[in-house]
């Protein structure tokens, strides 16, 4: 039969083909209600141009009171010591350095959206790409504010920076806090190059269909002198290109870097070769949980409907569930090998995580961050837009408290029992934090109102318009 | 108002404050001061500091005048127009004193900076003690410092404003009030009461008063002549009889509630130094002839910890005890005297005691009966004193073991009878001489007799409690401002007290005070002088004395005793019932502020107790069984740590008592006694205590301290009787619903089966000498010492490293590198000699200039000694929850290890803490920018961070930040030169003294120099000295802590040098690294601990707890067999 079947097919299609019909392959549409490429330039620039909402200066007002609030921490934190945290001796770090991997976690989301998606030609990322890396930026920007001010002397923190100087001492490059200030450093910049490199188009497009004149410069100088020439394009392209492929390496780096701060400490519960991709794999789903918090209300707010679709959501949502279950792996490895390494500092370490004198830190984390996702498995969940919401904010308080169990629960009982201790946050820290949130609502808020949400011209793109065969092979 | 200068009409900033100088001296200055502000113009009379500089700043202000003040202060530098003696700036000198002590006088050797007395030391010329000090002399130095001491004298006076009349303190001259006191004792009345002292110059002084007939009267909370009047007592003689154990021959000691190595008994650090040379074990055959000790006792005091055998036993328990144990003896020895065991044993049938404990015990101290010793407690019983008496005879160890000197018996002048002289009108006035009576004795009367009296004066460190019942108050002089001279306890020697500087402030000292008061002309210094001619029979000049520090003086001891057994036959204990409505209480010396005396200290307020791990206040000592009860009675109390989901064989183990959130919160109790007297105070569960003891400790709850010592802790001292009766029965108590928390530095009293401190009996010992290489995670992988396996010790601790493999590794052999340092410090201590005195983390504190945080930060655990003692219990009942009675204790000198594959170096972003060619971490305080990595990333958590401006502000101004207040800055004068002071947001952490190091290596250097000059003729360029010759020969450094230890638990030196001690140590089997698995290469070390149990008696187990509790987590298939051999 076998033999037969190969000279068939030698000679002539098989037959088994003509009787196949493959299932049609429905592309569900990127923008809905097929809108025309005008509809979108209204839309997003109507945002930007309209009359400032009221509801929008309510927001700011609050967010600025808020962020005042880290004003303040800082201020007294710098005039007056680091105790004013909760630190102590054993937990030297507490709340600075979860707040600091919290918010760089949150920012990974938005480079990864718009470098490793359109890398991989996923279309449906030009939707909220925009918002992702202005949410990357101002989270990147927050995370900033703890580790430089973590430390006791402020004002010697550019030390850190390979500044020549006459005593010839150069900073400790074995030190993963010195790869930190690299790997944020650089992670920041491309980011914000990113971010507004791919805005130069849609700045172009304010700056024509501005009618104030602190409009026309303040666009004018921002579009760069973009004509939309073609030159101009080719070079975007290219060069969007380009940094998507810096940026690719770099959404890996940055969290492994920031995970080194912890896994090349000797402390057992810090000490452990999973934590790179484990951190990574963390980092990415808080941040689609931030992009998820972020966008929804926004695309309720503004009717957004037909340009964040359910299948956006819906592979939000699957990338959350993918990303919560390799950080749900990466759990249970922990204690795998800590038991298969026979190590007893390693076990107790685990087993304090889980039954110790932070367990409910460790059981918060476990059912936000494990549980909480795989309900993403229902497609009845997905669809419903407020539970979508209320489950993206249980990531990211449970990936607070990840970091919060990590940082903690070692420190406050390493190797010798005799030096256990236990932590608490002060009011300072807790504002400190809380602040941070109104910062990054305040730049959220700015961005909104000034810079377009949205990227016209890829919207525009993947529209059924911009296909010159209509979406159809033939 | 200001007067027009023809010759200079332009103010230039000098000429500025010139002129307001004199401006404060006109009229119109003066008449508009006394407008502007009246209560401020008397300030100008009587200038005080602060008011001075408020009214001027207040002028400079309101006179226009303030911006011309904006440029630099401007000192003025006197040089030295005639160099005093032997004065280099910038090098120390250093003199011979001593501290009066209730406890006779300790010899010291005081640092002093350009006059300034930084650092105390021991005089090493007192050879019993060999150069180390006990914590409270280390700590004394702060009190000349104390920013709360007088400034001078006082006289309180009535201020009457409208309708309010206040008393109030005004500022005397001292000088002046000695004379109006002088008149007092001219007109006649006059009593004394002072602390006690073995003042020679006093004792001369005050005998020239009372044939003056002057009465005295001599009080001490914790009198040190207890024991030997009840024993003198008790024998019927005339004068007391000082039990003076010598401990170096000592080979068994059975201690009566004797706390000897501790805070409560006399001459610890002699005791400690005599007792723990005996366990000192280098080799196989020395734990055959390591002592041993059998403690019985009610509290778990420093000596219960090292004791090889503990008996828990209340202290009214103790005489039938002993006279079980005297009746076993006597019966091991086949005595006659029949009568005397039968009555023994009638004395003490209705207490439990385990017989086969005694039986075993006294078979023990048989053995040898003349190396067997029995040791009572100070506040023991008449009755314990005489059978320890009567069983040291029956063992024959009197002249060697122990010797009983005879001395003078205290006035018997009493409380009583001052009080029938002051209501008979024989005493008008009263001077009270130095202690805190009013304090110290609340049952004495002494406030009501103060009211009575006409005039009444205090000398005092402030103006204390008793200062606020007297007429005036004369600030007393610290012993390092003074001249006196003194006995030892010991009584084998004479000491001075030569002072290092002039009083700083308008004080005087006791013997000014007396000889005041005596009419006499000369000052304390011919005193001193007069006195020691008047003693010296041999031809020691006075310098050469006061050079010494030390004249030793001929003792006699009495050693025979007729009939002791006669008296002991007459004894007839009544034992008070024992259990949870009928308490005992014991009533101890604080470790912190001993009787009150160190309440203003902040250095030994924060220096943690080291059983309980307090600082900062006192509790209530109560024992697992009591707690128990109370829990039971009393759900809520919270006093028993919940049971964890996890607690077979140590894993998740319960703490030792409830911390909520890091904090122990203690619930308060009330014991009533029946005389109508209470306490109520915070209970704190100890392990070890005797069932129904509660320990309450002297010397808390002031509240005229200082800013330091005010309102910490309860008060005790309303149990205490003017008879010194120190143990109390029948005691009932009462919940309060209050909770107090209480800062305690250590939260886990368990080691968690970690191999952390290696311990092994002696029989283990000689059988495996390295059982501490058999101990660990390292000795699990069996590389460990790589391509050295085969290499013998010596070689592997000098230069191999942990976890060597057949990788290449960094090589640390810097003594084989040409350009690297001339020695690598390296430091051991053995585990063996530690009795957990503690005086190593306050000298290190006073050496290192740390700073002291307070009990709000120490909560938030935050406290900044450079060196910890940590302790760990360990018990054979590990079972759940539950607390163990019966425990075995274990302290650990923690320090920075100077890692030489330092964890905390490689993690530093700035590289502000690096290797040093000599193999210090060092730690450049410049460079840190405070990210507290490197504290994370150390294994032993050793680093310290400056969260606040501990030195810069005061402790309770710590949260205002720039808007606090800062310290006074009086406390900056005791401040070691050598040694930066840190500011916020640094870390520091030990540095193995490194002033001390370069100090000696300068030293050396010049030395050998000069020596090869000499020798050579060369010098200069032509000079070209060997590297070997600039090396600083072994023990020329020592560290603070290393100092200061009275067992020498701790060596420090160049392990490069194969010869030196601490190589030899390091080389010693029992050698390890703490964590070694981690290959942190420590250069610190410990020596294992040998424990000597007895095999016979019924509380012996095959191996230390400690150990089986390491064995059973790291085998737990083996779980429950014996451990004794190696695995």
């Amino acid at each position: 039969m076998a033999s037969d079947t190969k000279s068939d097919s030698s000679v002539d299609r098989p037959a088994i083909l003509d009787k196949v019909d493959p299932a049609p392959w429905h592309e569900p549409p990127l923008v809905l209600n097929k809108r025309s490429f005008n509809w979108v330039t209204e839309k997003i620039c109507g945002i930007v141009e309209g009359k400032t909402p009221t509801w929008w200066w309510w927001c700011f007002i609050t967010s600025m009171i808020i962020a005042s609030f880290t004003g303040m921490g800082l201020v007294y934190l710098v005039s007056t010591g680091v105790g004013v945290w909760g630190n102590n001796n054993p937990v030297n770090w507490g709340w600075a350095i979860v707040n600091f991997v919290f918010w760089i976690g949150i920012g990974h989301a938005g480079t990864l959206i718009s470098a490793i998606l359109c890398l991989l030609k996923q279309k449906w990322r030009t939707s909220i790409n925009r918002g992702s890396e202005a949410m990357t930026v101002f989270a990147v920007m927050c995370a900033g504010i703890f580790p430089l001010f973590h430390v006791g002397r402020v004002w010697f923190a550019w030390w850190l920076f390979p500044l020549p100087n006459a005593n010839a001492i150069w900073p400790q490059f074995r030190s993963p806090l010195e790869w930190d200030v690299f790997a944020v450093s650089t992670y920041f910049t491309v980011s914000i190059l990113f971010w507004y490199m791919g805005m130069i188009p849609d700045l172009a497009v304010l700056r024509d269909r501005a009618k104030e004149t602190w409009r026309k410069y303040f666009y004018g100088v921002l579009a760069m002198g973009w004509r939309n020439a073609n030159n101009h394009w080719r070079n975007f392209e290219m060069a969007y290109l380009l940094l998507a492929g810096l940026s690719t390496p770099l959404v890996l780096s940055v969290h492994t870097i920031v995970s080194f701060d912890f896994a090349v400490a000797n402390l057992p519960g810090w000490h452990t070769t999973i934590f790179p991709p484990y951190f990574v794999a963390g980092a990415i789903f808080s941040g689609f949980g931030m992009v998820l918090t972020l966008l929804l209300p926004l695309r309720a707010v503004f009717g957004l409907h037909d340009l964040i679709t359910q299948t956006h959501i819906d592979n939000m949502c699957k990338i959350t569930l993918a990303t919560g279950s390799m950080v749900g792996y990466a759990y249970s490895m922990e204690f795998f090998i800590a038991w298969y390494g026979a190590n007893s500092y390693e076990g107790f370490a685990f087993i304090n995580r889980a039954f110790g004198n932070y367990w409910w830190s460790y059981w918060i984390m476990v059912s936000c961050n494990v549980i909480c996702p795989q309900l993403f498995w229902f497609k009845k969940i997905r669809e419903n837009t407020p539970l979508v919401w209320i489950i993206s904010i249980f990531v990211n308080v449970g990936m607070w408290f990840e970091r919060f169990v990590i940082a903690n629960t070692t420190l406050s009982r390493d190797f010798l029992p005799s030096s256990w201790g236990y932590y608490s946050p002060t009011v300072v820290d807790i504002f400190t934090f809380f602040g941070t949130f109104g910062f990054f609502s305040v730049l959220f808020l700015l961005f909104l109102r000034f810079l377009p949400l949205m990227p016209l011209a890829e919207v525009k793109s993947v529209m059924p318009q911009a296909n010159p065969h209509g979406g159809k092979h033939s | 108002m200001i007067k027009e200068n023809d010759s200079q009409p332009l103010l230039s900033g000098k000429q500025y404050w010139k002129s307001l100088d004199e401006l404060a001296e006109t009229s119109e200055f003066r008449t508009w001061v006394d407008k502007e502000f009246p209560e401020g113009a008397e300030l100008l009379d009587n200038v005080q500091r602060r008011g001075f500089l408020k009214t001027m700043a207040a002028s400079f202000g309101l006179a226009g005048l303030g911006m011309a003040g904006c440029r630099r202060p401007e000192h003025t530098i006197l040089p030295y127009g005639k160099s005093p003696e032997e004065l280099i700036p910038g090098i120390p000198s250093f003199y011979a004193t001593s501290r009066p002590s209730p406890f006779g006088f300790s010899p010291l050797i005081a640092e002093s900076h350009q006059g300034r007395p930084t650092k105390i030391e021991g005089n090493p010329s007192y050879s019993r003690a060999g150069g180390s000090t006990d914590i409270y002399s280390q700590a004394s130095i702060l009190d000349i410092y104390d920013p709360d001491r007088s400034k001078g004298s006082f006289t309180r006076e009535k201020v009457t404003q409208g309708s309010k009349t206040a008393t109030r303190w005004k500022k005397a001259n001292s000088a002046e009030l000695l004379t109006e006191i002088s008149d007092w004792s001219n007109a006649g009345g006059v009593a004394i009461i002072s602390d006690s002292s073995d003042s020679i110059i006093r004792k001369d002084l005050l005998n020239q008063l009372s044939s003056k007939g002057v009465k005295h009267l001599e009080y001490e909370p914790i009198d040190p002549y207890q024991a030997e009047s009840s024993l003198s007592r008790g024998l019927g003689e005339s004068q007391n009889l000082r039990a003076l154990p010598n401990l170096g021959k000592a080979k068994k000691v059975l201690s009566l509630d004797c706390d000897f190595l501790g805070n409560r008994e006399p001459n610890s650090i002699v005791n400690s130094r005599q007792f723990m040379s005996g366990r000192k074990v280098l080799k196989a055959s020395d734990a055959s002839t390591m002592n041993r000790l059998y403690s019985v006792e009610s509290d778990l005091t420093l000596t219960g910890g090292v004791a090889d055998h503990r008996l828990r036993l209340s202290s009214t328990r103790v005489e039938a005890f002993a006279a079980l144990f005297y009746a076993e003896i006597l019966t091991l020895q086949k005595s006659k005297d029949g009568k005397l065991i039968d009555h023994l044993l009638e004395i003490s049938k209705d207490v439990e005691v385990d017989r086969s404990w005694i039986a075993e015990c006294a078979k023990d101290l048989l053995k040898k009966p003349r190396q067997s010793v029995v040791l009572a407690g100070l506040h023991q019983t008449q009755g314990v004193h005489l059978l320890s008496l009567a069983i040291n005879q029956a063992l024959g160890c009197i002249g060697s073991c122990v010797t009983y000197l005879p001395t003078e018996p205290k006035s018997s002048y009493s409380f009583d009878d001052l009080s029938s002289d002051v209501e008979q009108g024989r005493v008008k006035s009263l001077i009270i001489l130095g202690g805190n009576p009013v304090y110290n004795c609340p049952n004495s009367g002494l406030v009501d007799l103060l009211s009575k009296v006409e005039n009444s004066v205090h000398l005092g460190h402030n103006l204390d409690e008793t200062s606020q019942y007297c007429d005036h108050h004369i600030g007393q002089s610290h012993f390092l401002e003074s001249w006196d001279m003194g006995y030892t306890w010991d009584r084998s020697c004479v000491v001075p007290v030569q002072p290092l500087i002039a009083p700083l402030f308008d004080t005087r000292s006791d013997i000014e005070v007396l000889s005041d008061l005596c009419g006499s002309t000369s000052d304390a210094h011919a005193l001193v002088l007069d006195a020691y001619k008047k003693l010296n029979s041999s031809n020691v000049s006075f310098e050469d004395f006061l050079r010494i520090g030390v004249h030793k003086t001929k003792q006699s001891f009495k050693t025979n005793f007729a009939d002791i057994n006669g008296k002991v036959k007459s004894l007839n204990p009544v034992f008070a019932e024992l259990g949870s409505s009928s308490l005992e209480i014991l009533l101890t010396p604080d470790f912190h502020t001993w009787d009150g005396r160190f309440s203003n200290n902040g250095w030994m307020l924060e220096c943690p107790d080291p059983i309980s791990k307090l600082t900062w206040d006192n509790a209530l000592l109560v024992s697992p069984v009591f707690a128990k009860h109370l829990e039971a009675k009393h759900p809520g109390i919270g006093l028993l740590p919940k049971p964890t989901m996890l607690n077979k064989n140590g894993q998740i183990a319960p703490d030792a008592a409830v911390f909520d959130d890091g904090k122990q919160k203690a619930p308060v109790i009330t014991l009533q006694i029946d005389d109508h007297h209470s306490l109520t105070g915070p209970v704190y569960v100890q392990p070890g205590l005797a069932d129904y003891t509660i320990v309450a400790t002297l010397g808390f709850g002031r509240n005229h301290a200082g800013r330091v010592g005010n309102d910490l802790g309860y008060n005790a001292l309303s149990l205490l009787h003017t008879d010194g009766n120190r143990v109390i029965t029948n005691a009932t108590y009462s919940p309060t619903s209050e909770f107090k928390t209480l800062a305690n530095v250590q939260e886990h009293w368990s080691m968690e089966g970690r191999a952390i401190v290696r311990e092994a009996n002696a029989d283990e010992y000689k059988s495996d000498t390295s059982f501490a290489h058999h101990m660990g995670a390292e000795s699990h992988s069996p590389p460990i010492y790589g391509k050295d396996l085969d290499k013998d010790l010596a070689f592997k601790s000098q230069t191999t490293p942990r976890g060597n493999s057949s990788y290449e590794h960094p090589d640390h052999n810097y003594e084989k590198s040409e350009e690297h340092g001339l020695h690598q410090w390296g430091m051991s201590i053995d585990l063996n000699q530690c009795t957990g005195c503690s005086a190593c983390v306050v000298a290190c504190q006073s050496e290192n200039n740390i700073p002291v945080v307070g009990k709000d930060q120490v909560l938030r655990g935050r406290e900044m000694h450079w060196i910890r003692l940590d302790r760990y219990f360990s018990s054979t009942e590990r079972d759940g929850a539950e607390l163990p009675s019966d425990v075995q204790v274990s302290f650990q000198g923690v320090a920075c290890m100077h890692c030489e594959t330092a964890p905390c170096e490689t993690v530093c972003p700035v590289n502000a803490t690096v290797h040093d060619e000599e193999g210090l971490n060092a730690m450049a305080y410049n460079r840190c920018v405070g990210t507290r990595y490197c504290a994370n990333n150390c294994p032993y958590k050793v680093r310290r961070f400056n969260f606040f401006d501990w030195n810069k502000r005061k402790t309770d101004d710590l949260y205002k930040g720039p808007l606090g207040e800062k310290n006074d800055s009086i406390s900056a004068m005791g401040k070691n030169p050598d040694v930066t002071v840190r500011m916020r947001g640094v870390m520091e952490k030990c540095t193995y003294c490194t002033q001390r190091i370069q100090e000696s290596k300068i030293r050396s250097k010049v030395k050998a120099q000069r020596k090869k000059t000499l020798e050579s003729g060369k010098d200069g360029k032509d000079l070209v000295m060997d590297r070997n010759e600039l090396k600083v020969a072994d023990g020329g450094v020592q560290t603070a802590c290393q100092q200061v230890c009275p067992t020498d638990a701790i060596v420090f030196g160049d392990i490069s040098d194969p010869q030196s001690e601490v190589s030899k140590l390091k080389s010693n089997p029992r050698d390890y690294s703490v964590l070694g698995y981690l290959s942190t290469r420590p250069r610190t070390t410990f020596l294992a601990k040998v424990r000597n149990p007895n095999p016979r008696m019924p509380d012996h187990t095959a191996s230390p707890h400690a150990a089986r509790e390491y064995h059973d987590k790291a085998h737990p298939s083996h779980h429950g067999e014996d451990h004794s051999s190696n695995h």
